[in-house]
């Protein structure tokens, strides 16, 4: 099985998903695995405040694992409009873009911060993904680092399937289906 | 505080969507390794030379043929 060392690991932008996703099955070293580092945006940052996350981010924040980068005007515009898109794109007819502005200000940050070294974004939301795709963004999620983890010997299958229950358990709406899919295909 | 998910009814990832996520995750690391692994070696004066060596005496015209042709060298060498 391959070992992934310190000096193996990447810079990321995430969405507030994964990293509730992580808060939630209490794996945020399954993160630190990984990644050196994870930018998120003021926005991203009040959203998690709002559901009862400032705690767990905040410590990340001392830590130095997770910076939080402010856009700019044009950025922020630039945001608003890639929320626009995720929004038209969800089924519900009622969405409302402003409450796809979190990903959409990661989504521009990676597209606008190549100084940031960022070699992929997290994201779980369908519709963000699928815009993110369209703009040539490199994606993962959490599901997809529990498998990478799988893979490394680090998960067994049972494991995998205990942590995305206890997300799903929480609140994320992990399918069963995809659960399955990711614990027999990866887990040791 | 009651602790929640931002936005509960947001359609998630799928199955079919894991597959791509962990090959993506994984090409990243190597491709990361890959730099870690090409800089230190590069970096190395002796190496740096013998490219360099490789270069001015016109048997190679790019770093990366000279890197390519020692390694087939190799290779044929010790096969």
């Amino acid at each position: 099985m391959p070992e992934t060392t310190e000096v193996d690991k990447i810079n990321v932008i995430s969405n507030t998903g994964p990293m509730v996703s992580a808060f939630q099955c209490g794996r945020i070293d399954l993160l630190k695995r990984y990644f050196s580092l994870i930018y998120i945006t003021p926005s991203e940052r009040e959203e998690l405040n709002v559901h009862g996350w400032i705690d767990e981010v905040n410590q990340l924040i001392a830590e130095g694992f997770v910076v939080v980068e402010a856009l700019t005007d044009s950025e922020k515009t630039q945001a608003e409009a890639v929320a626009k898109r995720i929004a038209q794109l969800q089924k519900s007819a009622n969405s409302d873009w402003h409450d796809d502005l979190a990903e959409a200000e990661a989504i521009v940050l990676m597209q606008q911060r190549k100084n940031l070294d960022v070699a992929m974004i997290l994201l779980d939301e369908k519709a963000a993904r699928q815009v993110a795709r369209q703009l040539g963004l490199n994606l993962t999620g959490f599901p997809g680092v529990l498998g990478r983890a799988g893979l490394d010997g680090v998960l067994t299958k049972n494991e995998i399937r205990q942590l995305l229950k206890m997300c799903q358990q929480q609140g994320t709406f992990y399918s069963d289906r995809l659960i399955e899919t990711l614990a027999e295909n990866y887990g040791k | 505080m009651t602790k929640q998910v931002p936005e509960p009814n947001a359609e998630l990832l799928s199955p079919e969507d894991v597959h791509e996520d962990v090959m993506a995750l994984t090409a990243a690391l190597e491709r990361r390794s890959a730099e870690r692994q090409a800089y230190r070696i590069l970096s190395r004066p002796d190496i740096r030379e013998m490219i360099k060596q490789a270069i001015s005496t016109g048997v190679c015209a790019t770093e990366e043929e000279a890197i390519a042709r020692a390694l087939k060298t190799l290779i044929t060498a010790i096969g």
